[in-house]
Order: C-alpha cells, then sequence, then structure tokens
C-alpha cells in the first residue's frame, strides 16, 4: 500500500489536510509550517508520486489539489471484503448447524 | 468499520454454538470447503496452510501465521492481483454461544483515520459539485 505509507508521516498528512480545504501553492502550504520551503517541495513531490496530490499550472502559479483515486481504491477493497465476508460468515452459520446434525 | 490506525475491516458474529463447535467448522478441510470455498489439503500448524479456489478472485493462498485451538486462527491472505492482507478469526465463549471477530487487514496500511476522513469529506464535497453540475 504504497500510498498509504506516503500518508504516514505528520507533515504529509497535515499538507492533505491543508489541501482538503482547498487548493493551494507551494508558498501558501509552506507558510503553514516552521519547515524550509524546500522541505515543504519534497513532501509535495512524495505526494505527487504516490498519486495523492495533483499539480496544475495557473498562470505563473501551480496550484495543488488532493487526488482522491488512492483512497477509493482502499475503499472498494473494504466494500468488497466486507461483502465477501458477510456471505461466508452466514455459509459458518450454516456449516455450524449440519455438522450438529451429521456429526 | 475500520480500527483506529489500520486499514482494517473487522466483522463480529454470534453463534449458537460452543467455541469448540465452531472451531471445528472454521478449520476442517471438508467444513472449510462448504463454507469459504473448495479447498485442497488443509494444514493448520505453523508456516502450513490451505489454498482455495475462489471463484473469480483465481487460487488464493492462505498461510498460517498464528493458531490456538479453540481460539485463534491468523492467516497471510494472498489473492493474485492484491495487495497482501492478513486474516484473523477470533472466538470467544459468551453464554451459551461464541462470539467469533473477523479482522481482515491490508498490510502495511497504517494510516491514521485522519487520512481517511480527509478524504471522506473530499469526495462527499465533489459528489456535491457534480450533483450541482448534472442538475444545470
Amino acid at each position: 500500500m504504497n500510498a498509504l505509507e506516503a500518508l504516514a508521516e505528520p507533515t504529509r498528512m497535515r499538507i492533505l489536510e491543508l489541501l482538503a480545504e482547498q487548493q493551494r501553492t507551494a508558498g501558501e502550504i509552506a507558510s503553514h509550517f516552521p519547515t524550509s520551503r524546500p522541505g515543504i517541495s519534497r513532501h509535495l513531490r512524495v505526494l505527487r508520486e504516490y498519486g495523492l496530490v495533483r499539480a496544475r499550472e495557473d498562470g505563473r502559479r501551480r496550484l495543488y489539489s488532493l487526488d482522491t483515486g488512492p483512497l477509493q481504491e482502499l475503499d472498494e477493497w473494504l466494500q468488497r471484503y466486507r461483502g465477501f465476508w458477510d456471505n461466508r460468515l452466514d455459509a459458518l452459520d450454516t456449516e455450524i448447524k449440519r455438522r450438529r446434525r451429521n456429526p | 468499520m475500520i480500527a483506529e490506525g489500520t486499514c482494517e475491516l473487522r466483522l463480529t458474529r454470534y453463534y449458537r454454538a460452543s467455541p469448540s463447535e465452531v472451531w471445528a467448522a472454521l478449520t476442517d478441510a471438508a467444513s472449510i470447503a462448504r463454507w469459504l470455498a473448495p479447498v485442497g489439503d488443509v494444514d493448520l500448524a505453523p508456516n502450513g496452510g490451505f489454498e482455495v479456489r475462489c471463484d473469480d478472485r483465481g487460487l488464493l493462498i492462505a498461510r498460517v501465521r498464528a493458531f490456538e485451538i479453540e481460539r485463534l486462527l491468523e492467516l497471510d491472505w494472498t489473492v493474485p492481483g492484491e495487495k497482501p492482507s492478513v486474516v484473523r478469526f477470533e472466538l470467544r465463549a459468551d453464554g451459551d454461544g461464541t462470539v467469533l471477530a473477523l479482522d481482515h487487514r491490508l498490510v502495511g496500511a497504517r494510516v491514521g483515520m485522519r487520512a481517511m476522513g480527509i478524504w471522506e469529506g473530499h469526495l462527499t464535497r465533489l459528489d456535491a459539485l457534480l450533483g450541482e453540475r448534472e442538475a444545470r
């Protein structure tokens, strides 16, 4: 789960929270941290590599925003297995009863 | 439901049967074939495991990480094309029956629920925006 590992870092998590509010430039993001601007740029690069953040040019500015794709994938995984295990645990109940009838 | 700090699915069920009955159904090869999926040899020793053919998913490999008779079974869960995950069954006697807790978690998916919260809010806003656009 690469995207998730990328998330497990406090500065990057905070950057994502800022971007969840609205799209921002790197400078705006950096103003929320004591970390140096190059440090923030590095974090942004990691977040982009993992597909969590996108950048687009807006005139002379570069605007960063969240990319929701990776966690949608995660949500799909959860939904899929919830249905799978629901069915299987019902089947286990049937099996327990069957074993009792046919010891 | 997702536990704090991990990407994890948790389901609990109550069965009107003793832990030993539930354990037998959970771990007997013939039983597994009926409640989970067709299965080959089942070896529930450390490093043992089993392979099951799961309808659309191809060959699933379950390898034993830990087990305690009538109490705990933890499996490495490997499905082609999926991220590795761990499935854990825990049994606990409860009155005349047994509570089974199933945890299925993605390996390496250790993130705060904060992250999911961010995305959830964002996706909701996105839905709202798309809805507005369609309504126009």
